[in-house]
């Protein structure tokens, strides 16, 4: 019985217990921000992305960088095109396993 | 006559009140795909010469919408008072001008880690929306304190961007061909502009969003053709002016605003009797 009575609380926990995903830094150089302006636009289109949690840019290094969950669509097609309708130069990214503090 | 006469610098403070980016022309920077960009101007300008003094308040909403990354469609619509003091009394009018929309089309971009080049053609028309038979207890307005022309005119010109994250550089070329109303014809213009902007300031603002300031200095050059009557030059018109408008212009993330004064620094009005003093401006652009 109370074997019984265990098995079925981790049973209970372990579905109670909610799936976590792992965070990801994704670092985006992107070419033909010149002002604020640009980097604005440019964040609002990432921080509409499902799983997206950060975005911070930096303009004179031409580079965005942002934290999401690691399910979060921002492969290289997705950014060229994101890019792309902004008006400016996807040219790569580098994905880190963790979300570094600003 | 002479209400005909001041006919050209009226057209120069419309003609420069019609422009967007950077403070009294366009840019070739991209309005994005499927967004829209609001900019206001508040327009204050003099002439004066031969007794007569006239002056000109404008209210201009211009705005910009990114049919995608390449193509833009914008539409500036002024409201104006012009007031016009002579010996003979005062002629006043007010009301919605003459409408412009057009097109921009990027045809060149090459981009770089915080800098970027282009060139974009543009091209469109005004449209007579403003009144041109307004009156007055005297009779008809001059056409000079008209609200609008009453023509269809045709305009196009191409500008470049050359920019980075300290300094920026637009130029502009542009012509506009004009119509004909009961046998009046204003003359065509050439426009040649270019401006310098310079960052001279990073400032946070509140929660820490960042904003540039910069230090601007623009300058143009406008050669208009004598106006016709009936398919006659009328002798006194036209003519070139070059002039100079240093600004301040502060960037945020979503907002840009800017001040700037426009001095003529070099006239020559084929004999017309008024002439352009100065104009200033104040703006605001907020982004969609």
């Amino acid at each position: 019985m109370k074997f019984k009575l265990l098995t079925i609380g981790l049973l209970i926990s372990g579905l109670a217990v909610p799936a976590l995903s792992a965070e990801q830094t994704t670092k985006i150089r992107v070419d033909g921000m010149t002002c604020p302006f640009c980097s604005a636009t440019s964040e609002k289109a990432l921080q509409k992305i499902d799983g997206v949690k950060s975005v911070t840019t930096d303009l004179e290094a031409g580079v965005i960088t942002v934290c999401a969950s690691d399910t979060a669509k921002l492969d290289d097609v997705t950014l060229k095109e994101l890019f792309l309708k902004k008006g400016f130069t996807f040219v790569s990214k580098e994905q880190f396993d963790t979300c570094k503090e600003a | 006559m002479r209400f005909i006469i001041i006919l050209f610098f009226v057209s120069w403070f419309a003609g420069n009140s019609a422009k967007s980016a950077p403070i009294t022309f366009n840019t070739a920077l991209p309005v994005s795909n499927d967004e829209v960009i609001v900019r206001g101007q508040y327009i204050y300008g003099e002439a004066s010469g031969d007794g007569m003094q006239f002056s000109q308040n404008t209210l201009v909403l211009a705005t910009g919408y990114g049919i995608n990354s390449k193509l833009a469609l914008f539409t500036v619509l002024p409201f104006a008072q012009k007031r016009l003091q002579t010996t003979m009394g005062s002629r006043q009018s007010s009301g919605l001008g003459d409408a412009r929309v057009f097109a921009r089309y990027t045809l060149l971009q090459r981009d770089g880690p915080g800098r970027t080049f282009r060139i974009a053609p543009f091209a469109g028309v005004k449209l007579p929306t403003g009144s041109s038979e307004n009156t007055d207890v005297i009779g008809i307005l001059p056409k000079g304190v008209q609200s609008g022309s009453g023509t269809f005119d045709g305009f196009a010109g191409v500008v470049m961007t050359w920019a980075n994250t300290n300094w920026q550089n637009d130029s502009q070329l542009s012509f506009q061909s004009n119509g004909v109303k009961a046998g009046f014809q204003s003359g065509s213009g050439f426009n040649a502009d270019t401006s310098f902007q310079l960052r001279i300031d990073d400032q946070a603002l509140g929660g820490g969003a960042p904003a540039y300031l910069y230090a601007v200095l623009e300058a143009g050059a406008s050669f208009k053709a004598r106006d016709r009557l009936n398919g006659i030059e009328i002798t006194q018109s036209g003519g070139e002016t070059i002039h100079l408008a240093p600004g301040l212009q502060l960037a945020a993330r979503r907002w840009i605003a800017e001040i700037s004064v426009l001095a003529p620094i070099v006239q020559n009005l084929n004999g017309a009797p008024i002439k352009p003093d100065f104009q200033t401006r104040i703006g605001l652009r907020i982004n969609y």
